[in-house]
């Protein structure tokens, strides 16, 4: 594979791959460095990226692959207190008291879910990748993508349903 | 609007679907509505230009490996020819069998030209000659 290749089959996808390594690694600074070194742990191997039938599958993989990779050293202690934090930094200087309300419910319900449908659900709705992507970053079936997702969605969606209700005194 | 939502739920719309379900203000059911909201704020984008910033210093790091790999070659490659400089030049110093005869043949006659009444022993050490010459 050319460098002329690389930049427009491989290289090209550093934007998309943002969401998702800001997204783990929890800083939009560190998540620049780490799509360069993503990018060329790529690079030493474009070999196998020649005749590759799914390149933006293995570029997500590669990059899932190296953001646990980084967790993985980095002292656990620091990840769970900065989780919280996380989201509410992203978003704008008014916070305001109801999507803090709502970013908590939803984050602890996100911890409650299955580890592969939360991640499936991130991926999908808040990186906002294809299936084949997602299938081919976890290594599990396309058709199983679907089922997890699914899964994800309707209990995230149950679970804010009965929260809100009982909130309105609604709930029976 | 309440299909693409039951769509949504089971895991079958594209992403594009989902893009205008993200951006449609018309959501009845309630709790999609929050979790819309959630998804929306959640949205990381990647800074403007991010692929052509990222490029240059890419560009930069990939040719500095490059270079290293020059260089590694080009001290392989000084290597070889001196090793084979190093061969080669052993092999002139080697003599032939037949020009090392002939040297001792000259050897010998030296010595029997000039002293003939010595007595002599001729040791051939390799390629060293060794003449032991008593006079009587």
């Amino acid at each position: 594979m050319t460098k002329t290749d690389f930049k427009l089959k491989v290289f090209s996808l550093s934007e998309r791959l943002f969401p998702l390594v800001a997204r783990m690694l929890g800083t939009n600074a560190n998540a620049e460095d780490a799509i360069q070194d993503i990018m060329i742990k790529l690079w030493e191997q474009r070999k196998k990226l020649d005749n590759h039938p799914n390149v933006n599958g293995f570029v997500f993989l590669t990059a899932r692959n190296y953001c646990i990779d980084v967790l993985r050293k980095k002292p656990k202690l620091m990840q769970d207190s900065t989780s919280h934090l996380r989201v509410l930094k992203s978003s704008n200087n008014d916070i305001n008291i109801e999507w803090e309300e709502l970013n908590t419910i939803i984050l602890k319900i996100l911890k409650e879910i299955p580890e592969q449908q939360k991640e499936v659900f991130l991926m999908r709705d808040i990186d906002g990748y294809e299936f084949t992507e997602i299938a081919a970053a976890l290594q599990i079936k396309i058709e199983h993508t679907r089922v997890l997702l699914s899964r994800a969605r309707k209990q995230i969606g149950l679970t804010l349903e009965k929260t809100y209700s009982y909130k309105r005194g609604t709930y029976e | 609007m309440n299909n693409l939502i039951e769509k949504y739920k089971s895991g079958l719309t594209s992403l594009e679907e989902e893009k205008t379900l993200f951006e449609s203000d018309a959501i009845a059911d309630e709790s999609i509505q929050k979790l819309v909201t959630f998804i929306k704020k959640s949205k990381k984008q990647a800074p403007e230009n991010f692929n052509e910033k990222l490029w240059g210093s890419f560009e930069e790091k990939t040719k500095k490996s490059n270079k290293f790999r020059i260089g590694l070659i080009s001290v392989a490659a000084s290597l070889a020819l001196i090793l084979s400089i190093y061969i080669s030049n052993n092999n002139l110093n080697e003599l032939t069998i037949g020009e090392k005869e002939a040297l001792l043949k000259e050897a010998k006659s030296m010595f029997l030209a000039t002293n003939e009444e010595a007595k002599y022993d001729v040791v051939v050490e390799n390629e060293l000659v060794v003449v032991y010459t008593k006079l009587e």
